[in-house]
C-alpha cells in the first residue's frame, strides 16, 4: 500500500512534467513564430529585429535560403526579392556590430546548406565589439521552445506595429528586408549634405578597428571557408562627398585589413570607385546617408550581376 | 561531470541506478558494490583520470593501516616492530602530508619567499578534486581503528565508503559508523520505490537551489568583488548587496549540493548525514556552526578540538583550542591568508560567544528562553557577522576584502542607486538625505537597482523564515541527524510535505524549472568543489 502511494506520486509527477513541458512546446510549434520547428516557410519579422533574426537563424534561414547578406543598417534595406536567380535572406541588423551578427551568422553557416554569404563592409560593423543590447541572447533559443517568455516580450512590441501598419518597416520582411525609408521619406538629403559640410569639412574621419570585432569578422569568414561557402563582400557605396571626408590613409589601412581576411576565390569589390559613380554621385541614391529605395535597388542589381558572374562556382 | 549537467541527469545517474538494482535483483550484492565503486571512480576520473591512481593508492594505504590498527593486539610481529600510537601517527601524518603537498605547497613556498626574500620556485600544483573530503574520511577511519571502534568491514565496503559518488566530491563528510552499518543491511540491495521518490524529491530541490537561485544570485556577487580588487570605488548599497548575495549564493550552492547528495544516496538506500539546517536562522555563532556545514564542524570538533583538550583544561585553554580549531578550519577551505583570517574571525566570535554565555549564566539569566525581540536582534547580529566573514572568504585578497568592508561601514559614503533615489525623492526629497558624501567620482561604480535589492530581500526572508528541505520533508527522515532532535517538524500543515497530487505537481514544476535553467545558463561548478 505504501509503495502504491509512492508509485502514484512518481507517476503523477511524470504526467505533470510532460504536461508542463508539452503545453508551451505545442503552442510554440503551432505558431512557430521564429521558425524553430521548421513548420513555416514564410515568416515575417517584427521588432526587435536582432532577436527575430537571431532566432530565425537557427532553422528558418538555413532551411529556406541559398545565401545571406550580413551587415549593419547600411545593407538592411536591400530588398533581395529583386534578385531573380537566387533566394537570399537579408540578415543585416540595424545598429549591429559584427560581434552581434556573428551569433546569427554562425548558426546559418553551421546548420544549413547555404552557398554564399555577402558582407556589407562598412567601418561601422568593426568599430566596436560585444553585445550592444540584450536583444541577442543565446538563452532565447531554449526559452522560445520551452516557455512563452520571448513571445510575451515580442508580442508587446509586435502590437505597436500592428496598431500602426503604415509605420511598419517589416511589412514585407519574409526575406529579411527592412523598409527603413518608411521613416525617412521626409528627410531631404541635400540638407544632410549641407549639415555635413558644416560639421566635417575641416576634419578628416578616422577609422577605428576593434580587435575583437576584427577577430569576430575573421572567424565568420574562416568558418564559411571551412564549410565551402563562397564569400562575396562589397565596400558600402558612400556618397562621394562623404567618402572624401575620410582620412585616405586610414581608409587604405582599413581596406588592407579587410582584404587580408579573404582568399583568392572570394569576390571583393569596392563601390566607392568611379565605376559606381552612377550610385555614389546621385543624391537620389541616399536618404540620410543610408541608401534610398532607388540606391538600394542599384546596389542589389550590382550584387545580382556579381552572383551571376560566379553562378557556376557557387 | 557535475550533478547539474544533462550528462549526469539523463545518462550517468539513471544508468548507475538501474544497473545497480538489476545486479542486486540477481542476489550478487558484491558485484553490485563493485559496480558502484567502478561507476564512482569513473565519475571521479572524468575530471582527471590520473587522479584515480591517487584515490586508489590512498584507499589501499589507509585500509591496510586501518586493518593493522584494529587488529594490532592480535599481530605479535607488529608489536615488536612499532607501537600502535606510532603507527597511527604515521598514518595520520601521511594523510596530512599528502593533503598538505597538494593544497599548501605553493602557498608555503610563496610565504617562505616573502619572509626570507628568497626566490624558490615550484610549479603550480593542481589540487586533485575532492582530496580534502576523501582524506578527512580516511582520517576518521584511522582514528576509529586506533580507538578500536571500527566495525568488521571488507575491502570493497571500505572502497565504497570512500568513493561513493554522491558524497565523493564535497561531502557530507560521513563517519564509518554511519556508513558501514547501512551497507551491511540487506534491504539496501532491494529496490525500494519509497527511496526513489524521496531521493528524487530531495535531489531536485537541491538542483533547484543550485541552478535557479545560487547561479542567478552570482550575478550580483562577481561585479562587486571584481571591482573591489581593481580599486574601484564600491558604494554602500553595492557592497551590502554583493556581500549578502554571496552569503545567499554560497548557502544555496552548498546546501543545494548537499540536498542532491542526500537525495542520490537515498535512491541507493543510503542515508547520508545532514549538512545544513537553516544556518541563517542562527541566533549566535555557536548555533551557526551547528547549522552550517554540520559534518565539517563535527569533524573539526571530534578530530581537532577534542584531541587538543576541548574544554577539559580550563577556560583559557578552551578558548585557545577554539581559535586553533577555527584557524585550521579556515585554512582547510583554501591556501590563503583570507581563509585563515575568516577562520580566525569565527574563532574569536565563538570565544566571545562562549564568554558572553558564561557571563549570562553567572548573572542567572535563562539562555533557553530569549524574548522575541532578543531572538530577532541576535539573529540579525549573527547574520551581519557571518556576512562580513563571507567577504573575507570570497575576496581574492585582503585589499579587495578591505575595500568592500570599508564600503559596508559607509567609509566610501552612502550612494543610493539612481533608481532608488528617484523613488525616495518622490517622498519629500528623502533621497537626498542618503547621500552623505557628494562630489564622488561615480564613474565605473557597480551600482545596484531597486529590483536587485528586492530580489535579495525576498531571498533573505526565505532563508530566515521558511522551513528548510529537511523540515519540509520531515516525515521522510531523509538525512541522518548529526545533532539529535535538531530537525523539528513544521507546525503549519500547509507546509508539511505529503506524497500527494499537489506536491507531485510542485515537483514537476521544480524539475521543469531546473531543466530550463540548465539549458539556458552556462554550467557552473559548485563552490565547494574547489575545497
Amino acid at each position: 500500500m505504501i509503495s502504491d502511494r509512492y508509485n502514484k506520486y512518481l507517476l503523477t509527477t511524470c504526467i505533470f512534467f510532460c504536461f508542463f513541458t508539452s503545453i508551451p512546446i505545442s503552442i510554440n510549434m503551432y505558431y512557430d513564430e521564429f521558425g524553430l520547428f521548421g513548420l513555416k516557410h514564410n515568416i515575417r519579422l517584427y521588432h526587435p529585429e536582432k532577436s527575430y533574426k537571431y532566432l530565425l537563424s537557427f532553422k528558418y534561414i538555413p532551411d529556406n535560403f541559398e545565401g545571406i547578406i550580413i551587415g549593419p543598417s547600411y545593407s538592411d534595406n536591400l530588398d533581395t526579392r529583386d534578385i531573380i536567380n537566387f533566394k537570399i535572406y537579408n540578415m543585416s541588423m540595424d545598429s549591429a556590430n559584427i560581434s552581434e551578427i556573428k551569433y546569427a551568422a554562425t548558426n546559418v553557416i553551421t546548420r544549413g546548406n547555404i552557398k554564399f554569404i555577402i558582407i556589407c563592409l562598412n567601418p561601422y560593423i568593426t568599430k566596436d565589439s560585444c553585445l550592444k543590447t540584450t536583444q541577442i541572447d543565446p538563452k532565447d533559443y531554449w526559452l522560445s521552445i520551452f516557455t512563452f517568455f520571448p513571445y510575451i516580450f515580442n508580442y508587446s512590441l509586435k502590437s505597436k506595429e500592428m496598431l500602426h501598419p503604415e509605420l511598419d518597416p517589416f511589412h514585407s520582411s519574409e526575406w529579411g528586408y527592412k523598409d527603413s525609408n518608411i521613416w525617412k521619406h521626409k528627410i531631404i538629403f541635400k540638407d544632410v549634405i549641407i549639415k555635413m559640410r558644416k560639421e566635417k569639412s575641416n576634419k578628416r574621419w578616422g577609422i577605428n578597428i576593434d580587435p575583437i570585432a576584427y577577430s569576430d569578422l575573421k572567424s565568420i569568414i574562416d568558418l564559411a571557408h571551412n564549410n565551402n561557402i563562397r564569400m562575396l563582400a562589397y565596400y558600402y557605396p558612400l556618397y562621394y562627398e562623404f567618402y572624401g571626408y575620410f582620412d585616405i590613409s586610414e581608409w587604405w589601412r582599413y581596406k588592407e585589413s579587410m582584404y587580408k581576411l579573404f582568399n583568392e576565390k572570394d569576390i571583393v569589390w569596392d563601390m566607392n570607385t568611379s565605376d559606381y559613380y552612377y550610385i555614389t554621385k546621385q543624391e537620389s541614391s541616399y536618404s540620410d546617408g543610408h541608401l534610398s529605395n532607388r540606391g538600394a535597388k542599384l546596389v542589389v542589381s550590382v550584387i545580382e550581376d556579381k552572383l551571376n558572374m560566379c553562378k557556376d562556382n557557387l | 561531470m557535475l550533478f547539474n549537467s544533462f550528462d549526469f541527469l539523463f545518462i550517468f545517474a539513471p544508468v548507475v541506478l538501474i544497473v545497480f538494482f538489476i545486479v542486486c535483483s540477481t542476489g550478487l550484492n558484491g558485484i553490485a558494490i563493485i559496480w558502484l565503486i567502478l561507476a564512482s571512480l569513473f565519475y571521479y576520473g572524468l575530471w582527471n583520470p590520473a587522479n584515480i591512481c591517487l584515490v586508489i593508492g590512498s584507499i589501499l594505504f589507509n585500509f591496510a593501516l586501518g586493518k593493522t590498527l584494529s587488529n594490532y593486539e592480535n599481530i605479535i610481529l607488529w608489536k615488536r616492530v612499532i607501537n600502535k600510537k606510532a603507527l597511527f601517527v604515521f598514518g595520520l601524518t601521511s594523510n596530512l602530508l599528502l593533503l598538505g603537498y597538494y593544497k599548501y605547497a605553493n602557498f608555503f613556498i610563496d610565504n617562505v619567499n616573502i619572509i626570507s626574500g628568497s626566490s624558490i620556485h615550484i610549479e603550480k600544483i593542481i589540487l586533485p578534486l575532492a582530496i580534502s573530503f576523501f582524506t578527512f574520511q580516511q582520517i576518521t577511519f584511522l582514528v576509529d581503528a586506533y580507538r578500536g571502534q571500527t566495525l568488521k568491514i571488507n575491502f570493497l565496503n571500505y572502497c565504497l565508503f570512500i568513493t561513493f559518488f554522491p558524497k565523493l566530491i564535497a561531502g557530507p563528510i560521513t563517519y564509518p559508523r554511519e556508513f558501514f552499518p547501512q551497507i551491511i543491511r540487506r534491504d539496501v540491495y532491494k529496490f525500494n520505490i519509497e527511496n526513489i521518490a524521496i531521493g528524487l524529491t530531495f535531489f531536485f530541490i537541491g538542483l533547484f537551489k543550485k541552478v535557479a537561485i545560487a547561479d542567478n544570485v552570482s550575478c550580483y556577487v562577481t561585479p562587486v568583488f571584481n571591482a573591489s580588487e581593481q580599486n574601484t570605488l564600491i558604494t554602500f548599497t553595492a557592497a551590502w548587496v554583493g556581500a549578502i548575495a554571496y552569503a545567499l549564493q554560497i548557502y544555496f550552492d552548498f546546501s543545494g549540493y548537499s540536498d542532491m547528495a542526500i537525495g542520490l544516496g537515498r535512491m541507493f538506500g543510503i542515508q547520508l548525514p545532514l549538512n545544513f539546517h537553516s544556518p541563517y536562522k542562527s541566533i549566535n555563532i555557536i548555533d551557526f556552526w551547528r547549522r552550517w556545514h554540520i559534518t565539517l564542524s563535527r569533524f573539526l570538533r571530534d578530530y581537532i578540538y577534542i584531541p587538543l583538550g576541548g574544554n577539559r583544561k580550563g577556560d583559557i585553554r578552551k578558548n585557545i583550542n577554539i581559535i586553533i580549531t577555527m584557524l585550521l578550519g579556515g585554512l582547510w577551505h583554501g591556501a590563503g591568508w583570507t581563509f585563515v583570517l575568516w577562520g580566525g574571525l569565527h574563532g574569536i566570535c565563538l570565544v566571545i560567544n562562549h564568554m558572553f554565555r558564561a557571563l549570562r549564566i553567572k548573572l542567572g539569566q535563562d539562555l533557553n528562553k530569549p524574548s522575541l525581540l532578543g531572538r530577532g536582534l541576535s539573529r540579525a547580529i549573527t547574520f551581519i557577522i557571518v556576512t562580513i566573514g563571507w567577504v573575507l572568504f570570497r575576496a581574492d585578497s585582503f585589499h579587495g576584502a578591505y575595500n568592500i568592508i570599508q564600503a559596508m561601514v559607509g567609509i566610501h559614503g552612502v550612494i543610493v542607486p539612481n533608481s532608488l533615489l528617484g523613488s525616495l525623492n518622490n517622498f519629500y526629497g528623502l533621497g537626498d538625505l542618503f547621500i552623505l558624501k557628494v562630489g564622488l567620482d561615480v564613474k565605473n561604480i557597480p551600482l545596484v537597482g531597486i529590483t536587485d535589492i528586492l530580489i535579495i530581500l525576498i531571498l533573505l526572508l526565505f532563508v530566515w523564515f521558511m522551513p528548510n528541505t529537511q523540515q519540509f520533508l520531515h516525515r521522510t527522515i531523509s538525512a541522518s541527524e548529526v545533532y539529535n532532535l535538531k530537525i523539528m517538524p513544521i507546525k503549519n500543515k500547509f507546509l508539511q510535505f505529503n506524497y500527494n497530487i499537489q506536491n507531485s505537481m510542485l515537483l514537476a514544476i521544480i524539475i521543469w524549472i531546473c531543466l530550463l535553467f540548465l539549458a539556458i545558463l552556462p554550467k557552473t561548478e559548485f563552490i565547494y568543489n574547489d575545497f
